[in-house]
């Protein structure tokens, strides 16, 4: 068991690169911007005073004559690539890097108030977890419901914040201050295993049946609460993943047909759970295609070893294959 | 006799395959057939599995050739692997987890040969090559009078061309073209001289005049101005000429022609070989005699003045144009460059085989067709391992520095000589030069040769030259002892000397410039320096390499592949092109391995081996013996045992055509494989370049990579006899291409696809 923090990388919407063109005050450090109506502004600012501790500011003021402002806006950020902190560390990782079998069990939108100033106006927020899903008025944290989502789900759903500033008259101005909104929560790794076959030595390919199994959910994996999909890097180096439909699928079983992967080499079964038993992706084996070809390289003769492994020249990180020796015989001489 | 009265035939004693003559002729003890078995005391189990011997992300693939590397501190691998664009790549495979490299990159190299060599290796690449007809010998030029070509310097070669290719060009032969040299702007000025003593032959009151030709290379310029008309004085006047100005030169030979009485045609009357023999206003000699010879001998020589300058020589002549001794070029082909530039284009062709001169007056413009520069006029279809064409022997220092080509030329440049302060030499002419030596211990020739006359004082160098390769570490002084003057009078090519090195005159880096106040005397020049003049400076690549004596051995080069080239004692870069080879006798197969045996340098072509002694003179004059005019070997037929070499208990184990052989001098009969003839008659003789072979000493077994790129085991822990030896042939998952021992025992095989 661990906690994790999932802290913003980028914006997805809402808000513009701040420059200080657009602002009353010049921050410390970069952040965003949301122009609104006239000459009001609403501020974003992530003020990166540390690794660990940014601060976000939304900021609402009146700078005009008006009678009522109020203005409502909502600021997502995203967290791909590396936004990941496990465990206290101060190196983030990114969502591939987790550990096999890493799970959520709980996980919030959290926010640390600053200040909220009422002057003439009323000021609320709302905390998001992906978009449209919108967390209790004025809360400062917001809990994904169990089962908790997967970590790819929680990732890729990205958060965020809305406000609301209302104010009334001339000279008016409310503002909502507020730092280092992220998402917390505590995770384990799951020991849960199932196995694929075929496996090594034999080879994939287009149409083959594969078959997942596992002892079932009281001391594997459930298989029924899992989808699979299959990882590969294409020619140009990058990760491309298919879906696999189950022509088979229960706790102990899921069967499918191999997809095509193209030309490459060796491919990735994964198990993505659902949040039942786990999130997150677990690969399950790694399967040599039909488009190995290539076993050439320096080997040496092993006295006891009673296979050849051979190199799978073209995977990436390089694979071994082990196969039988060629058909030992003899026959012996006439025999009388 | 009922089955309970059978008698049980046990069999206890598995001596592997037997291949020869009718299966049913096969021995109870024996297999008629087998695969992928090794021998376990007296029965037999599935032979061992093949493991992966790199733990790196990316493994070398595509092996073909590895040799065993033992450096100063390791036990290493070199190994040769050929990648998608066909290129070869060498790589050092320091450990499972350790590769340097590609060390050398060459496009088309296939194999290559390899000898360690005080922790360097050195490597040899080579490539299969259908055997081609030798290029020409370079032919002659001589200039011609005429117009055509152009001036300047002239590069001529030769190739030999049939329908179906053409050599690389023959060795070049320069000459420089010539513009017309001017006819005379000066002219004769005639003087009676009075009766000063003798007369003249001329006819009194006759009108006479002379002018003035040049000849150059036997060639004449067209006539000057012609004197003023002279009326001759009586018979006792001395007649004078001087000419108008100085000739231009006083190397120039200058004719003087003069009219016969009252006669407007010049006959020659006199020729002087330089200018100077020549009067003129302000030379000392005054005045040339003239008109001393009388008309009627004039006219009975009958030489008169030319109508035209003949004196320019922008044609060329070719002759001893080679012809092709074999009969196999139906023509030739005959490239020149164009003046002062290097790229040879088609000049002419000759379209026979029997015309040797041909006279050259092409105007550069016309030429337009490159020359070859690959040799594609094969004799055979036969392939031939043979070196590279334009790849030279490399040297790799084992530390991951990519390997370069061994050898090299001298320094360039200039150095200046002065007497030093105080010190001593002997006085005299004598000739100084710089030698540099690389971090592989090789000498250059000696280059920066400059002449100066030592006083007897110590001599000074300054402005010495600094190469510009890292390899060079060190330059060494060179000097003949004091020459005659009158030898170096007639002498002054400078190479012409003997050079010794001259003791303590060293720069031990490639920095400095100068060497100051160096002494030394002529009994002090012991260590000969003038045989690095005769050195390859680029060495070509073989398809053998080997050591014998601590030299190193090559052979097989791209244009001569009964060749061997033979370095000198611990010197392994250093080979004489004179005194350094070895010439096999010539059959039309190419020597394909080398290996010392018991003192002895053994020689073998596929089907013939000879040996070459080391009788303490250099190798051209080393004695033959032909040892077998049958048997030899191909490039990796020799089993090598660990890096010492090929020989283990005092034999060689040898795969020839007839099968795999004991040698000890001679080849043992019946010949080790002799169980399995048919198994190896039966292997494709073409692709024997295959067959590599090693002993385990260890194990007590042969290894040896089949041209089927599978493999064949030979366990002679019984005994290493044709009866006791046990074979089997072994299968892989993979196709084997190559194989060494690693580590004293560990068997290594390389796979390509």
């Amino acid at each position: 068991m661990g906690t994790f923090i999932i802290r913003a990388t980028t914006v997805v919407s809402g808000g513009t690169p701040l420059t200080d063109a657009n602002i009353s005050f010049v921050p410390p450090q970069a952040g965003w911007i949301i122009d609104y109506t006239l000459s009001t502004s609403l501020l974003a600012v992530i003020n990166q005073t540390g690794p660990l501790y940014p601060l976000g500011t939304l900021e609402a003021l009146d700078k005009s004559n008006l009678v009522e402002l109020d203005f409502i806006q909502s600021l997502r950020l995203g967290c791909g690539g590396t936004s990941i902190y496990l465990d206290g560390s101060t190196d983030p990782i990114a969502l591939a890097d987790l550990p096999k079998g890493f799970s959520p069990t709980s996980a919030e939108v959290m926010v640390n108030m600053g200040t909220i100033r009422q002057s003439g106006g009323t000021a609320h927020y709302h905390l998001q977890q992906k978009s449209g899903v919108i967390g209790t008025t004025d809360s400062n944290s917001f809990a994904y419901p169990p089962p908790t989502a997967s970590m790819a789900s929680i990732v890729g759903g990205g958060f965020g914040i809305d406000v609301n500033l209302l104010v009334t008259g001339g000279s008016n101005s409310c503002s909502i201050a507020f730092n280092d909104l992220r998402i917390e929560g505590i995770y384990v790794v799951l020991s849960y295993g199932a196995t694929v076959t075929p496996s090594n030595p034999a080879f994939t390919t287009v149409g083959d049946i594969i078959t997942i199994a596992s002892v079932g959910p009281a001391s594997g994996m459930d298989l029924s609460h899992v989808s699979v999909n299959i990882t590969y890097l294409d020619s140009s180096n990058v990760l491309q993943t298919i879906n696999a439909a189950p022509s088979i699928q229960n706790p102990q079983q899921f069967v499918f047909t191999m997809p095509n992967f193209t030309t490459a080499v060796q491919v990735t079964v994964n198990a993505v759970g659902d949040g039942t038993q786990f999130s997150g992706s677990v690969a399950l084996g790694i399967l040599l295609t039909n488009n190995f070809t290539d076993g050439t390289g320096i080997y040496v003769l092993e006295p006891g070893k009673t296979n050849d492994t051979l190199y799978a020249q073209g995977s990436n990180p390089i694979q071994t294959v082990a196969v039988a020796i060629p058909n030992p015989f003899i026959k012996t001489g006439f025999i009388p | 006799m009922s089955v309970r009265d059978h008698t049980g035939i046990v069999l206890s004693v598995f001596n592997g395959l037997w291949n020869r003559g009718d299966v049913d002729t096969t021995p109870i003890d024996h297999f008629s057939d087998c695969n992928n078995i090794d021998f376990i005391g007296n029965s037999f189990a599935t032979r061992p599995g093949i493991d992966i011997l790199q733990s790196v992300n990316v493994p070398i693939d595509n092996i073909v050739r590895i040799y065993n590397y033992a450096t100063q501190t390791a036990n290493t691998l070199i190994v040769l692997a050929i990648d998608g664009s066909g290129n070869g790549n060498i790589f050092h495979i320091v450990s499972p987890t350790l590769v340097y490299g590609p060390i050398l990159t060459i496009a088309g190299m296939t194999d290559f040969a390899f000898v360690p060599y005080a922790g360097r290796g050195y490597i040899s690449p080579f490539a299969a090559s259908q055997p081609v007809l030798n290029s020409p010998n370079p032919l002659l030029a001589t200039l011609a009078s005429g117009s055509g070509m152009g001036v300047g310097v002239y590069e001529y070669a030769v190739t030999f061309a049939n329908a179906s290719g053409e050599t690389a060009p023959s060795a070049l032969t320069s000459i420089t073209t010539i513009t017309a040299l001017a006819a005379p702007i000066i002219n004769p000025v005639i003087t009676d001289l009075g009766t000063i003593g003798g007369g003249n032959a001329l006819t009194p009151g006759a009108t006479y005049q002379w002018l003035f030709t040049y000849t150059r290379s036997g060639l004449e310029t067209s006539i000057g101005v012609a004197s003023a008309g002279f009326v001759a004085p009586a018979i006792n006047h001395i007649i004078g000429l001087q000419a108008s100005a100085a000739p231009p030169s006083i190397n120039t030979p200058i004719n003087i022609y003069r009219t016969l009485a009252n006669g407007a045609t010049y006959y020659l009357e006199y020729q002087y070989l330089g200018g100077n023999n020549i009067s003129y206003p302000g030379f000392a000699n005054g005045y040339t005699v003239v008109g001393i010879i009388s008309d009627a001998q004039l006219l009975a020589a009958n030489i008169t003045a030319p109508s035209s300058n003949s004196t320019q020589q922008q044609k060329v002549v070719l002759n001893s144009i080679p012809l092709d001794p074999t009969g196999l070029a139906t023509s030739r082909k005959i490239y020149r460059t164009k003046a002062n530039l290097l790229a040879l284009l088609l000049d002419h062709t000759l379209a026979d085989n029997t015309t040797t001169t041909y006279t050259d007056a092409n105007a550069d413009a016309t030429l337009t067709t490159a020359a070859p520069t690959v040799n594609t006029l094969y004799t055979g279809t036969t392939l031939i391992e043979k070196g590279m064409s334009g790849q030279p022997l490399y040297v790799y220092t084992g530390d991951g520095i990519n390997a370069r080509p061994a050898a090299g030329a001298g320094l360039s440049g200039t150095m200046t000589v002065a007497n030093g302060i105080g010190g001593f030499t002997d006085p005299g002419q004598r000739i100084f030069g710089i030698v540099s030596q690389t971090i592989s211990g090789y000498n250059s020739p000696p280059t920066v040769l400059t002449p100066f006359i030592t006083n007897g004082t110590s001599v000074s160098f300054g402005s010495i030259p600094t190469s510009g390769s890292a390899v060079v570490v060190k330059r060494l002084l060179v000097s003949t002892i004091a020459i005659p003057a009158a030898q170096y009078a007639v002498d002054s090519n400078l190479s012409d000397y003997q050079f010794f090195f001259v003791p303590n005159a060293v720069i031990n880096n490639n920095v400095d410039t100068f060497l100051n106040n160096i002494s030394f005397y002529d009994a002090d020049l012991l260590a000969d320096a003038s045989a690095l003049l005769q050195n390859y400076t680029t060495i070509p690549s073989g398809s053998v390499l080997t050591l014998y004596h601590n030299r190193l051995v090559l052979a097989c080069t791209y244009t001569d592949i009964s060749l061997a080239l033979v370095s000198r004692i611990g010197e392994p870069e250093a080979i004489n092109q004179i005194t350094g080879l070895i010439i096999a006798p010539l059959d039309g197969n190419p020597l394909s391995n080398a290996q010392e045996y018991r003192d002895v340098l053994y020689l073998f072509k596929p089907s013939k081996t000879l040996s070459y002694t080391d009788n303490g003179q250099e190798p051209a004059f080393w004695p033959l013996i032909m040892i077998d005019t049958a048997l030899g070997t191909q490039v990796h037929g020799i089993a090598t045992v660990l890096d010492s070499g090929s020989s283990s208990v005092d034999f060689l184990i040898v795969c020839t055509y007839q099968g795999i052989s004991l040698f000890n001098g001679k080849y043992v009969v019946p010949e080790l494989s002799w169980k399995i003839s048919a198994f190896w008659k039966a292997l494709d003789r073409t692709k024997f370049n295959i067959i590599q072979a090693v002993n385990a000493s260890i194990q007590k077994e042969i290894y040896i990579i089949l041209p089927t790129r599978q493999m064949l085991m030979g366990n002679y822990s019984n005994g290493m006899d044709w009866k006791n030896i046990r074979w089997s042939p072994w299968s892989f998952p993979v196709n084997m291409n190559t194989v060494a021992i690693y580590n004293i025992d560990q068997i290594i095989f390389g796979a390509n696809l």
